[in-house]
């Protein structure tokens, strides 16, 4: 891809949704997941050069999103300015099985919360997963099984209401 | 679990005027670029790349740290005397817009970089000798109302390239300060890694895995085309209990 040639509006419209889950899963916070969402999007006119193709792309966005991420948790993080409450109810969900389950997933710990968006949602694979997040595969699959059963013990601690796991 | 997981996600999507302001500010910034006569060539590419990697070596050197001189008589054949030396501000950084994802402080300008570079000798097979408490990386560890500092240091090792990747292995230590006062000191059982950096990390108190490994996250500072993720360093909880004495006091 190259300056002259990609379409930002159909880029932004294709993954907006994906670098804001991200940046939100991983700030718990909308008004820096906001931050580093056009953060991420003012970095990719910046090095649309480098990206090679459609998949190099989706890859690059997560990457970015992901460290971006980490850069501002850790700057705020030594200020200690960054509350860690979850701001969650500025998103509508449409049942509270499904604010529940949000609820539950942003209480694990931060990568537990990555590695469960990245397989389920976006549907990566492990090795998939390990490569962003440059992790081994075995890593991976670590954080994934260990964040399936702490998601389900905090479920079932919790009295959820939705369908068993 | 999938459905249930996906719709969940589902429900969230990134505002609307967010996007559109986004779009705008894309648009502006693209415009720009394409009117910029700045020409960028693959050589200069290539070199800010291995820049950034091969200061990977030196952002731990902070302030009066100096490499052992190979004329050393205790050095072997293929250790390298390197003075990095490069006071308070020594720190990654070349050029930005090759940066994805991180921010540096304290530039360093190009041409300082080669001559770096012209001492480290990218990829060939000399060692650098590391003789002193190097600083790897500092946290700081919450405990109750205090809070203390935690660092991370090699007291001995080898700083060399292997198959492009950095790879520092040594003695490890960590020492943990309340303020100024250093109040609890242990070695570690850390052998080496390919990536380390000397920025803060967070140190990922939630996370001891089940067979009592302690996970440290570092951020990786180096990269050529794409950001790096944090990298993992462990050491067993028991070690770390022991540094953290702090937790009696």
């Amino acid at each position: 891809m190259n300056k002259n040639t990609f379409n930002i509006d159909e880029i932004v419209d294709k993954y907006a949704d994906m670098v804001y889950r991200i940046a939100l899963t991983q700030m718990k916070n909308v008004h820096d997941a906001q931050d580093i969402f056009q953060e991420v999007f003012l970095r990719l006119v910046k090095n649309i050069d480098s990206i090679q193709n459609e998949e190099h792309l989706k890859s690059w966005l997560i990457r970015v999103t992901l460290n971006c991420s980490k850069t501002n948790l850790m700057s705020a993080w030594r200020k200690h300015t960054q509350p860690l409450e979850e701001e969650q109810n500025e998103i509508v969900f449409e049942t509270k099985e499904q604010s529940d389950l949000y609820e539950h997933i942003q209480k694990l710990p931060k990568k537990y919360r990555t590695v469960l968006y990245l397989f389920y949602y976006e549907e990566l694979s492990i090795k998939e997963i390990s490569q962003i997040t440059e992790q081994k595969e075995t890593t991976v699959k670590s954080q994934l099984s260990r964040a399936r059963g702490m998601l389900k013990n905090e479920l079932e601690s919790s009295g959820w209401q939705g369908s068993n796991f | 679990m999938e459905k249930q997981i996906k719709d969940a996600f589902n429900e969230i999507h990134a505002p609307k005027d967010l996007i559109e302001d986004t779009k705008k500010k894309m648009h502006k910034l693209n415009e720009e670029g394409l009117h910029k006569t700045k020409p960028k060539t693959f050589h200069w590419k290539a070199v800010t790349g291995i820049a950034s990697i091969a200061a990977c070596a030196v952002i731990f050197i902070i302030g009066k740290q100096i490499f052992q001189n190979t004329n050393n008589d205790s050095a072997t054949p293929k250790q390298e005397v390197v003075d990095l030396t490069e006071g308070e501000n020594a720190f990654l950084g070349t050029d930005n817009d090759s940066m994805e994802g991180f921010e540096f402080e304290g530039t360093k300008e190009l041409s300082e970089w080669y001559q770096v570079l012209e001492d480290i000798k990218v990829n060939n097979e000399e060692r650098i000798i590391l003789d002193g408490n190097y600083v790897i990386f500092t946290t700081t560890y919450p405990k109750g109302e205090q809070e203390y500092r935690l660092d991370l240091l090699v007291e001995s090792g080898e700083l060399y390239w292997e198959n492009d990747q950095l790879i520092l292995q040594g003695d490890f230590k960590a020492e943990v300060y309340d303020g100024d006062e250093k109040i609890s000191e242990s070695g570690l059982n850390i052998s080496s890694s390919s990536q380390f950096t000397s920025n803060d990390c967070m140190l990922d108190m939630e996370d001891v895995n089940q067979d009592g490994l302690m996970d440290f996250l570092l951020e990786t500072s180096a990269y050529k085309e794409e950001p790096g993720l944090a990298s993992e360093w462990w050491y067993t909880l028991d070690e770390f209990n022991n540094v953290m004495k702090c937790e009696d006091k």
